[in-house]
């Protein structure tokens, strides 16, 4: 029996972005993205795991937009074309670095390997369909898939109106049911925003855990004895796994954490700002704009100008990735053997990411876990891994408290979602989720399009409750794609309300609204009542 | 009075005027080559120098992790790069903590230049044409309270008071703790929507807010309240209640399952069936307002209790117990 427990978690989670009504739109590229150097990579390292027999556990979420769009027509076929595209710039790479710049060849020709593999892997192995290659992992009893908040709303802000909290978890269990199969046993609550009593609409829709961050466990009330090495049960028989701080900081720190290590790639130097325009004219937006593609050359090199960094060595940087598995193993076994010493039970260290800080924002992430899956189970007996429903099968004992509202936000509360930069959302989105709740209950028997209408409205209410938006208009990213989105999404939801309140519906309107923001089909407004 | 809306086409009464995007034209119909992108500017658009001249044939060294000491010595002259400001991390916006930074990258990339987009032609409302206050929790410091007027209130008593006296009313924000009494009054400027209201930061408190209107003569005239939120408690809990323990009933999953048909999860006391799971609620947590009722020392003001009628405020008010409101409070 091993000293203690290792629980990683990675919540993969992009909001919902989909433009039919253009050819191409910049920001799909978030998701081609995703795919391209995290959620295609992290597969290619389960199977590998499951191939060789080594024996793992992992959590993951994957969020209903993500899941949505990994299903969706249209942005599959336009990641079809991204990722061709790749694959040719890569292979046209080769050719130019040959000529220009032997520094870079080696790298080029990793990039068009590595990117040929991601594309057979999508195209080939698992028909287009990433969400197979999940549950191929799930079913072998290695992969615990979690959902989320049916749009990521930020739910400490929507306790105003309990029944928009509720629609959030009631349709992302209803949508994890029919994409995977099966009842969610867990939630990540989006941002880990928990505010207490929220945890009823969990246990109503069967939800047995979820996450918070550790001021969620050290501060409940009363005081769990174990801090955040084990999990709490929550009021309302929900159980409250406690993020780790310190294997959380070895990771997510840019300065402290590996991925500010020297010898790992690049993020902030791509050739999409570099190359001539005319010569990467088929990867850029047709005005002349300029984005990343997805080739970055240089490595960190160190506290240096951009203009300053060297390039990037893919030998070295595997080599690190290795040597910081092991750094990272023998740092949790120290860790549990330490907490072990006072517990009753094996300790158990649970550690949350974003799936996409693995392989988008630390392109060798993925292969870190690779190493550290593979050295934790041939190397040593002192932590394994496990997933929430196994610890919780394994030890069933919870102690009772009560945790505080917390987030995983700066200073761990609602900062982050609401301050100058953007509470201005929240007037709108608390007055449309009021009128969604007030249709609901108006409309007892709608004929085929008032259902449809109700439908639309409830899709259009959630899209604008996406906390990206918030988030961004904090971190000054896009911010002026998710004002826009905020506006389309009120500004549709507001014309349904009018036209179900007294105003006639125009139909190609209804289309269109449909067409656009196609998220569960089969959403059924009567959750919100 | 209606609401501030968009500017509509062909807006009529019965039939309102769908946001302009919409109403354009279908998908389809619009012309697919041409998305309605702004121009980037020259400078964004003007091509780069290539990453770096070519360097001698010297083909790359083997990437084998043994000839790492001799490869790092740079040997290749750089030539100084500008990376386009538009990438640069420093574009984001200050104090954000490192994975807030780390996560922001999933959104890039930033500070393009203006996009055209097509989207709805939409105006926020000004005001939805109901009187009501809202408290939200920032953090344990710091509440947001945000609210709204019917146009038709201030017409009112526009009528009774007159131009001047409206003219001279203060729109009036108090605050107050229901439970343990304490109150600020806020005196809002003109045209505010919201406003920022600091809390108790020592201890968690429940807050409701009400909306009124200061009178010239000083009178206060009520217009809603808000519902109520307890903001939470910092630091460990203080009460040494011996933590309980009770079995967590579920039958094992799918994947615990298979860990234990495999040998490696032996649950010691997994109940054959499931255990019920009634709502729990934690114990009161000892409070400064409970020690200075036992000590018999003075309180301060206490709010009118609630009364039927007023806002309920979410799961958090579902949440607090009627006759035990300590539940979470330090």
């Amino acid at each position: 029996m091993p000293a203690g427990y290792w629980c990683p978690v990675l919540h993969a989670h992009l909001p919902y972005v989909r433009h039919p009504e253009y050819p191409e739109f910049l920001e799909e590229d978030w998701f081609f993205e995703a795919i391209t150097e995290t959620y295609v990579p992290l597969i290619l390292v389960l199977d590998g795991l499951l191939a060789d027999g080594v024996d793992y556990r992992l959590t993951m979420t994957l969020s209903p937009p993500v899941l949505s769009m990994l299903q969706d027509p249209l942005l599959v076929s336009r990641y079809h074309r991204y990722i061709d595209r790749l694959v040719e710039l890569s292979r046209r790479e080769i050719d130019r670095t040959a000529r220009e710049d032997a520094r870079f060849h080696d790298t080029a020709r990793f990039y068009h390997h590595e990117f040929s593999r991601i594309r057979e892997c999508f195209r080939g192995t698992y028909g287009s369909d990433l969400v197979r290659a999940f549950r191929k992992h799930r079913d072998a009893g290695k992969l615990e898939i979690i959902t989320c908040g049916a749009t990521h709303g930020f739910l400490p802000l929507m306790d105003g109106v309990p029944q928009a909290v509720r629609a959030q978890i009631q349709i992302a269990a209803q949508h994890y049911r029919k994409v995977l199969g099966r009842d969610p046993a867990g939630i990540w609550l989006p941002e880990c925003g928990y505010m207490p009593g929220q945890e009823r609409f969990l246990a109503e829709a069967g939800i047995r855990f979820s996450f918070i961050e550790s001021h969620g466990i050290t501060d409940a009330h009363p005081r769990p004895s174990h801090g955040t090495f084990a999990p709490i049960l929550a009021p309302g028989g929900v159980a409250f796994f406690g993020r780790d701080t310190e294997s959380s900081r070895q990771v997510w720190s840019s300065e402290s954490g590996y991925p500010g290590d020297n010898d790992y790639r690049e993020f902030y130097k791509d050739v999409g700002w570099e190359l001539p325009l005319e010569y990467l004219a088929d990867f850029m937006p047709a005005d002349g704009m300029r984005k990343n593609v997805g080739l970055k050359y240089f490595r960190i090199t160190g506290k240096v100008g951009l203009g300053d960094k060297q390039p990037y060595v893919r030998a070295w940087a595997m080599e690190k990735a290795a040597s910081h598995a092991g750094d990272f193993l023998q740092r949790r076994q120290q860790q549990i053997r330490e907490a072990a010493a006072g517990m009753s039970q094996p300790p158990l260290v649970m550690s949350p990411y974003d799936a996409e800080l693995y392989g988008h924002w630390w392109y060798e992430g993925p292969e870190f876990l690779n190493f550290l899956f593979r050295k934790m189970h041939h190397d040593q007996d002192v932590v394994k891994t496990t997933t929430p429903s196994e610890h919780l099968d394994r030890h069933p004992e919870l102690e009772l408290a009560q945790p505080p509202m917390c987030t995983w936000g700066a200073k761990g509360y609602a900062e982050v979602w609401l301050n100058p930069g953007n509470d201005w959302i929240y007037p709108h989105l608390e007055i449309a989720a009021e009128r969604m709740v007030e249709l609901a209950h108006r409309y007892q028997q709608p004929n085929d399009r008032e259902r449809r209408a109700l439908n639309q409205a409830a899709r259009e209410l959630l899209l604008a409750q996406s906390s990206d938006w918030a988030f961004i208009m904090k971190t000054n990213t896009m911010v002026e794609y998710a004002i826009k989105r905020t506006r389309d999404h009120v500004a549709r939801f507001d014309y349904l309300y009018r036209t179900l309140s007294g105003g006639f519906l125009e139909e190609p309107i209804l289309q269109e609204f449909e067409s656009r923001d196609n998220i569960f089909p089969d959403l059924d407004y009567r959750v919100y009542r | 009075m209606a609401a501030k809306r968009e500017t509509p086409t062909k807006a009529t009464r019965k039939k309102p005027a769908a946001p302009r995007a919409a109403v354009k034209a279908p998908a389809a119909k619009r012309p697919a080559s041409k998305p309605a992108v702004a121009k980037a500017p020259a400078a964004a658009a003007k091509p780069r120098k290539a990453a770096s001249p070519a360097r001698a044939a010297a083909k790359s060294k083997p990437v084998a992790a043994k000839a790492k000491p001799a490869a790092r010595k740079p040997a290749v002259p750089r030539k100084k790069r500008v990376l386009p400001a538009a990438l640069a991390p420093a574009s984001l916006a200050p104090g954000l903590s490192e994975e807030e930074r780390i996560e922001a990258a999933k959104y890039l990339p930033r500070d393009l230049p203006k996009r055209l987009f097509e989207e709805e032609q939409f105006l926020f409302p000004e005001s939805y044409g109901v009187t009501r206050v809202r408290l939200l929790i920032k953090d344990p410091e710091w509440l947001f309270v945000h609210w709204d007027v019917d146009p038709k209130t201030l017409e009112a008593l526009r009528s009774e008071l007159g131009e001047r006296v409206l003219a001279l009313t203060r729109l009036t924000l108090r605050i107050a703790d229901p439970d343990n009494g304490g109150s600020q009054t806020i005196l809002l400027p003109p045209g505010s929507r919201s406003w920022y209201v600091r809390a108790d930061a020592g201890r968690s408190r429940a807050y409701r807010s009400e909306l009124g209107l200061t009178l010239p003569s000083g009178e206060f005239r009520s217009l809603a309240h808000s519902n109520t939120v307890v903001t939470p408690r910092v630091g460990p809990s203080p009460d040494g209640v011996a933590p309980r323990r009770r079995v967590f009933g579920s039958a094992p999953t799918p994947a615990g399952r298979a860990a234990q048909a495999a040998g490696e999860a032996k649950p010691a006391s997994v109940p054959a069936a499931p255990v019920g799971l009634e709502p729990w609620k934690p114990q009161p947590e000892h409070t400064d307002a409970a020690e200075r009722r036992a000590d018999g020392r003075a309180e301060g003001p206490r709010a009118a209790p609630k009364t039927a009628g007023q806002t309920k405020g979410g799961a958090s008010d579902a949440f607090t117990p009627p006759g035990a409101s300590e539940t979470h409070r330090r």
